[in-house]
């Protein structure tokens, strides 16, 4: 059966139903519709044109009527068709605008040259509760700075204590806390005043995204593509809570769609990703799942690392460094483009996955997976000798040219920061001006090697000494390698992070 | 043409051949038939199996049924995106309308005697110059040194030679009932001449000695005179309110007699025939007395094998325990009146029984099995006390400790027998608080009152919030207030688990021996007749209920032969073969130079003492193991041994990592498999330091431990010999996720002729949801890791697949089969390659017990009944595999769904068995066949902890054991 013809509601339609009246009195008769037409259609020459308006406004009635009616119609939970497709069609232009965006981003700066220092920002949101797939409300947030060139250059990082949970999730809550990110609604982060302090932390994440006071130009903000829409909602929410009432336009991209393009873009075929899907494979490997420097110190103390939104937004930036640094012939620098724990070399995923990703490698320009496990029964990897790349490699005083990272926290309790004599001056003249109740926290006499020894005196509310935490501390020996690292990694207070900004772009050498 | 019919050609030809004495003439003309058949009827359908043995005189109105059916089935796959549920009922109403009536048991042509069993235990030799199966095995299938050699040829197991019978007119119409699968092919033709008494005996082994069991069916007899009468219902004037509809027909009740099925619309169901196709009643409506001309016109007398009517008996049963008093829950029904009540456990059991009416080789049955309810006695009410009590000092502890011990329990409200899951706790609100109905506001104290008659004690108590589950998408906002005094807690507490004590208790009445299962069994049937109401119910619709349980024949195979290492063979391994496996080798012992072991500091002694345990355990099974890297951590922390494994890893390449624990700890079981299997590809051990450290039997535990990393490491353990040469057996389950999510499948299939060396590998699904559609890419790795070890493409290939529901048989059929048909023909398209495919189900109510005297057992393994209790018009047998110590053991149910291989009762019977010995985890049989278990290993593996594919490397190794 073919569609069902349309009808016309037409001004000679409406004369035609008067016609029939007529006609019928006429004792005059018709088949069907054509033959209709064929005794009307005489008639309709002769009518006014007074009369023709007349008919005209019918139809023009008819035609409103039937668009309104459409938009009466309703799916089986309520909501009009026209509002469906409309959300459709803004689905369908965001991601459009994104590619765009994207393509347009990578585009440019391949040819002006300076792929390598674009500035992109990282979110990631550990969601407490998700409530009907509307309202998401997040539990903890991280941002990330990240080029190429120089990896990660800032972090901003905070709890926030989601607001108006409604009756009848807590099951729900407990159940991903415990699966997932160990973020229980009674743990200390989130008893922490600041948590429910909506206005300044949300402030503090604006300022972290941009310098100036109005919010216009946000940059656009990435985090993975199935995360896109809750990143979104719970912004949105988010904001309702506090004071700012300005229309603050996010753009919210798919960290996939990123780094599938940058893959694209780098200058060898070897790098290719060919789909994002793949992309996002690699992003959600969990293979830095050792290191105790990516997390915040709340997820270290509770053995949770790659759950932690912190620790998720740098391995984002960790595996698209590895991937890109390479093919763009930059020095990867431990903390920046990859964990400061990653005892040697930074390909992870390279050695590890030969399978998965074949192209990246450098010993071998094709890889058959069958016929490498085949060839003696063992892992292939094990036979991998990894080399580094020619050129590429780093020595223990780039350490020293580190960024400085800084981190707004909900971490601490009122004296947060835990400082090192011998930190970078120019950072702890900034912070003091900045953060003038931080440098209460000076004389502390704790130094941070690792994430052990600060975690013990830098303390939660609640759980005060550190012997109760790491029943055996390890001993410090650890700081001659990374000796400027103590103190400095960190900023911990509720802080805006105004004046920071400029930093990322500090030179390396 | 496709290969299928190529295949039917060669069944048709097979009893052909055999009665080669008797004229190829014949031959000739079954051929011509068929090809005419095939050439009419175009490209290949898909072989359904389930109209295809009934007699040839009712072919037409099954061919027609089962076109519309395969309509139906291509319709289906263009919308696969529609529910699954929904697909199981467009399913589930496509059934073909069976016409043949089902013989009663009497009925059915006895298959054994004496002699028979007698030659089917014997050789090879014996059974061949048996003198009723002139013809030999056909060699290409069979290793003659195979297990199998006790199995007859599926076709020589009828007393009748078969072709010999068949008239012209039935060789013409012979064509038609052979689409698809069939062994005995002449079978069905003999019985066309006489099909009201045609026992469905096509699918009956005889291999193995003769058992009497007794199973959990009770005959149903449907009486002469009564059925099942479908009536069309015309109001006249229209009455729209399905009330007075009811009414009305309830005034008819002297006409039309008590017992009717009417769906208050115009569908009437009476269980005998009214005196005229068309009768006319006057009833007046309930309140304005109008007059209203009710007419039922006879539509149709529906047979009682109609899944309409199915449904029906088993509405009926429903009210039949109803009429006993019993309680409904989860479709079983529960006895409240005498329960055995543990007071000091706060426990209270009661005994229920689950049934379902359905049709089977021996006619209508009713399947009866013995179910028990523990529900405790405790209310949450009982338990706020207990927590207020230890907490009463601090409100926010109390509140929060409340929250902690009820948050997700599942209680059970027993005024209205309903559970619900508890999500939260309303410290705000109380039995005074009121709410909304739609007579106005009112308490939860007069509410219960007025409902259920409920005087609530405690008027202060706080409420507990139950969230609906998403199903009731209506009242999104709506949450369940529920009163604790009456909420009563069910499951287990963790306290209780751990007291052994208790728990054998409650083991011991819930896990009923077959004695006592028994004796349920008659209870139930006694009750029912001495019930005056349920017998009523009963004999209103014409069933009669048996006296007692079914008992029939089984066959018990005889042991399989196992090999060893050193090439030793043990015969006869029937059951654990523990014992055996004392002095044995493994297969091929493995390697394992390079490896590490973590644990904690505080474990040394008992990691030392493992070592030197292990390595002479592993000398012993013929396994090389070099000393290990040993790392003891000073901190029990997941990031610290996954850091250790990257670094030794990255220092001197890993063959494996053996982590011991001190406590079961998902996420970390979870961080450490991801990186050994995921990132790194080497395969990890998890052992409990409680479990190694030195006990009495810790011999034993680091010998199983041996056997299980000897088959992580790609070693062969232990095989059998395969019945065939170049075949594969695979191996399919899902794994769904607890809380919905994607679900997971998991594939296994053999790559070698011991069963040894399996390729593994599993799926996400795009949805959560049972059938695959992803098979392909699985089935073309498997088959190209096939072709790296062997060379060459496999000919045959056996499927066990679990965890299809009986509604879901066909669409399996369709869309996993068709799928591995076109891997096969991309993969390997100049190979014609034969599937048997088999389908598993595990959870059935069948129960049997082997009758020794007077007394009922578990029967042994390797026990196989396939008659009397088996689906009509399947190729299917239940198959008592493993052995239990305690409780009943309950049967597995297999469902041949193709068998190109044309492999027959007894050898795919066989084929089963024998793959049951073979899970490395286990010395001994296990429930499924062993890939049926891999698959749901590795499925599970996959879908709980990686989330991702494994790592290339370990896709041949049971990396999931």
């Amino acid at each position: 059966m073919g569609p069902k013809k349309k009808q016309i509601y037409n001004d000679f339609f409406f004369f035609m139903q008067d016609q029939k009246a007529i006609l019928r009195e006429e004792g005059r008769t018709w088949k069907d519709m054509p033959e209709l037409v064929a005794i009307c259609g005489p008639k309709w020459q002769l009518v006014s044109d007074a009369e023709r308006a007349r008919y005209k406004n019918l139809a023009k009635a008819a035609k409103q009527k039937k668009t309104v009616q459409l938009g009466e119609i309703f799916d089986s939970t309520g909501r009009s068709l026209v509002s469906i497709e409309k959300e459709k069609q803004t689905a369908l232009e965001k991601r459009n605008d994104m590619l765009h965006y994207i393509g347009n981003l990578v585009k440019n700066s391949v040819r002006n040259g300076t792929l390598g220092q674009e500035t992109l920002f990282f979110i990631h949101m550990n969601m407490i509760c998700e409530i009907d797939d509307v309202r998401f409300l997040p539990g903890e947030v991280a941002l990330c700075e990240f080029s190429i060139e120089n990896g990660v250059t800032r972090i901003f990082e905070t709890f926030i204590k989601p607001w108006n949970i409604p009756l009848g999730y807590g099951y729900n809550i407990r159940k991903v806390a415990e699966t997932t990110h160990r973020i229980h609604m009674d743990s200390t982060p989130m008893c922490h005043p600041l948590a429910s302090d909506y206005d300044r932390l949300f402030k503090g994440l604006l300022d972290f995204l941009c310098q100036n006071e109005d919010f216009d130009h946000l940059p656009p903000i990435y985090t993975l593509s199935d995360q896109v829409p809750k990143v979104e909602a719970a912004l949105l929410e988010w904001q309702e809570q506090t004071t700012i009432r300005k229309r603050i336009n996010w753009s919210i991209y798919s960290v996939d769609e990123l780094y599938f393009s940058l893959s694209e873009a780098l200058p060898s075929p070897r790098a290719k990703l060919y789909h994002a899907t793949l992309a996002k494979d690699r992003l959600e490997h969990d293979c830095y799942m050792f290191s105790q420097e990516m997390a915040c110190p709340y997820h270290v103390e509770v053995d949770c690392n790659h759950h932690c939104s912190q620790f998720n937004v740098q391995k984002w930036a960790f595996i698209i460094a590895e991937h890109c640094c390479d093919f763009l012939k930059y020095k990867p620098i431990p903390g920046a483009h990859k964990p400061l724990d990653c005892a040697q070399g930074y390909d992870i995923i390279k050695y590890s996955r030969p399978d998965l990703y074949p192209l990246l490698r450098n010993e071998e320009a094709s890889y058959d997976p069958i016929q490498n496990e085949q060839s003696d029964g063992r892992p292939a990897n094990s036979k991998i000798t990894r080399s580094t790349p020619s050129g590429v490699h780093y020595l223990p005083n780039e350490f020293e040219k580190l960024n400085v990272k800084t981190t707004f926290s909900t971490h601490g309790n009122e004296e947060p920061s835990i400082k090192d004599e011998d930190c970078e001056t120019d950072v702890s003249s900034i912070l003091s001006g900045e953060f003038p109740v931080l440098n209460a926290s000076r004389g502390s006499s704790s130094t941070r090697g690792n994430g052990y020894s600060s975690r013990g005196t830098r303390g939660w509310a609640g759980i005060t000494s550190s012997s109760s935490v790491v029943p055996n501390p390890p001993s410090c020996d650890n700081e001659d390698q990374f000796p400027t690292l103590g103190g400095t990694r960190r900023v911990l207070g509720g802080q805006r992070g105004r004046g920071f900004g400029g930093r990322g772009r500090r030179g390396r050498y | 043409m496709t290969w299928s019919f190529l295949n039917r050609n060669k069944k048709m030809s097979d009893p052909a051949k055999r009665n080669m004495g008797r004229g190829a003439l014949l031959l000739e003309r079954i051929k011509r038939a068929q090809q005419e058949k095939e050439n009419s009827s175009g490209p290949s359908r898909i072989a359904n199996p389930a109209p295809d043995r009934i007699p040839a005189g009712f072919i037409t109105p099954q061919k027609e049924n089962k076109e519309k059916l395969q309509r139906k089935l291509r319709d289906l796959r263009s919308i696969m995106g529609i529910e699954p549920s929904a697909r199981a009922e467009y399913l589930r109403e496509s059934k073909p309308i069976q016409t043949v009536t089902a013989p009663s048991q009497s009925d059915l042509v006895p298959i054994f005697d004496s002699s028979d069993s007698a030659v089917s235990s014997g050789s090879l030799t014996e059974s061949t110059s048996s003198s009723r199966s002139p013809t030999q095995i056909p060699s290409h299938e069979l290793d003659p040194t195979s297990d199998f050699k006790s199995g007859t040829d599926t076709s020589t197991n009828t007393n009748n030679s078969p072709v010999r019978f068949v008239t012209e007119n039935q060789l013409a119409a012979l064509p038609n009932c052979y689409e698809g699968t069939n062994h005995s092919a002449s079978k069905s033709s003999v019985g066309s001449s006489s099909h009201t008494s045609n026992p469905p005996t096509q699918n009956r082994g005889d291999a193995g000695t003769k058992v009497r069991l007794e199973v959990n069916y009770l005959n149903l007899k449907v009486v002469d005179g009564k059925g099942f009468f479908e009536y069309e219902v015309q109001f006249d004037p229209e009455v729209d309110s399905r009330q007075h509809r009811f009414a009305l027909l309830r005034q008819l009740t002297d006409h039309i007699g008590r017992a009717k099925n009417f769906d208050g619309g115009f569908y009437l169901c009476l269980p005998k025939r009214l005196e005229h196709k068309i009768s006319v009643f006057h009833p007046v409506l309930p309140e304005s007395n109008d007059p209203v001309q009710v007419t039922l016109v006879f539509k149709k007398a529906v047979d009682y094998t109609h899944s309409r009517a199915l449904f029906w008996y088993n509405v009926l049963f429903k009210r039949v325990f109803h009429a006993l008093k019993m309680v409904q829950m989860n479709q079983r029904s529960f006895n409240p009146r005498n329960p055995t009540e543990l007071r000091d456990l706060k426990l209270e059991i009661w005994p229920g029984y689950a049934t379902a009416v359905d049709e089977y080789d021996g006619g209508l049955k009713l399947v009866c099995d013995t179910v028990h309810r523990v529900l405790r006695t405790d209310t949450v009410h009982d338990l706020i006390k207990e927590i207020h009590f230890r907490n009463m000092k601090s409100r926010p502890n109390f509140c929060h400790a409340v929250k902690q011990a009820i948050m997700g329990q599942v209680v059970l409200t027993r005024y209205n027998n309903r559970t619900y899951r508890i999500d939260d706790v309303d410290f705000y609100a109380s039995p005074e608080s009121e709410f909304e109905t739609s007579r106005g506001k009112t308490t939860y104290l007069e509410y219960y009152k007025r409902q259920y008659g409920i005087d609530i004690a405690d008027t202060k108590q706080a409420l507990l919030i139950s969230k609906p589950k998403k199903t009731d998408e209506w009242n999104k906002d709506m949450v369940i207030c529920l009163v604790p005094e009456l909420c009563h807690l069910t499951g287990l507490d963790e306290n209780l688990r751990k007291d052994h004590r208790a728990m054998r208790t409650v083991v011991n009445i819930i896990g009923s021996t077959p004695a006592k299962r028994h004796k349920a069994l008659q209870m139930f049937v006694s009750s029912v007749k001495s019930s005056a109401e349920a017998s009523q119910i009963l004999s209103d619709w014409g069933l009669e209920l048996a006296d007692a349980a079914l008992s029939v024949d089984g066959r018990c195979m005889k042991g399989v032969g196992l090999l060893f290492g050193n090439s030793s063979v043990r015969k006869g391994i029937c059951g654990d073969f523990d014992r055996a496996l004392q002095g044995e080798q493994m297969m091929s012992g493995a390697k394992l130079k390079n490896w590490l072991i973590i644990g904690d500091r505080r474990d040394t002694r008992e990691i030392e003492g493992f070592i030197s345990t292990w390595h002479k355990q592993c000398d012993k099974l013929g396994m090389t193991i070099y000393d290990p890297r040993t790392i003891l951590l000073n901190q029990d922390r997941t990031d610290e041994v996954v850091k250790v494994i990257h670094r030794e890893h990255q220092n001197h390449p890993l063959e494996m990592v053996l982590v011991v624990a001190r406590t079961k700890r998902a996420d970390r079981y979870g961080a450490v498999k991801k990186t050994c299997l995921v990132e790194l590809g080497i395969p990890s051990q998890f052992v409990l330091t409680k479990s190694i450290s030195n006990g009495r039997n810790q011999i034993q535990v680091v010998q199983k431990l041996a056997i299980q990393v000897n088959a992580k490491l790609g070693g062969a353990n232990w095989g059998i010999s395969s019945p065939f040469s170049n075949a594969m057996v695979i191996g399919i389950d899902v794994y769904h996720n607890a809380d919905g999510g994607k679900s997971w499948s998991g594939f296994v299939a053999s790559l070698n002729r011991t069963f040894t060396c399996w390729f593994s590998d599993s799926r996400q699904h795009q949805y959560e949801n049972e059938i695959m559609n992803n098979i392909s890419d699985i089935f073309g790795r498997a088959l190209k890791a096939y072709y790296e070890l062997n060379n060459q493409y496999p000919d045959k290939i056996v499927v066990y697949r679990d965890g299809v529901g009986d509604s879901r048989f066909e669409v399996t059929e369709t869309l996993e089969i068709e799928q591995m048909r076109s891997t096969l023909k991309r993969i390997a398209p100049e190979k014609k390659v034969q599937i048997t495919f088999v389908i598993v189900s595990k959870r059935i109510k069948t129960r049997m017990f082997l009758i020794q005297g007077d007394t009922h057992d578990n029967p042994p393994p390797g026990t196989v009944l396939d008659h009397t209790v088996t689906r009509r018009q399947q190729f299917n047998f239940y198959l008592v595999s493993q052995k239990v110590t305690q409780g009943t053991v309950s049967p597995t149910h297999y469902t041949v769904l193709l068998d190109e291989l044309e492999l027959g009762p007894d050898r795919v019977q066989r084929l089963t068995y024998m793959l049951t010995y073979l899970y490395y985890n286990f010395t001994g049989p296990v429930r499924v066949p062993a890939p049926c278990l891999y698959a749901h290993k590795v499925a599970n593996l996959c879908g709980e902890f990686l989330k991702k594919q494994v790592h290339t490397s370990q896709k041949t190794n049971l990396f999931y054991l």
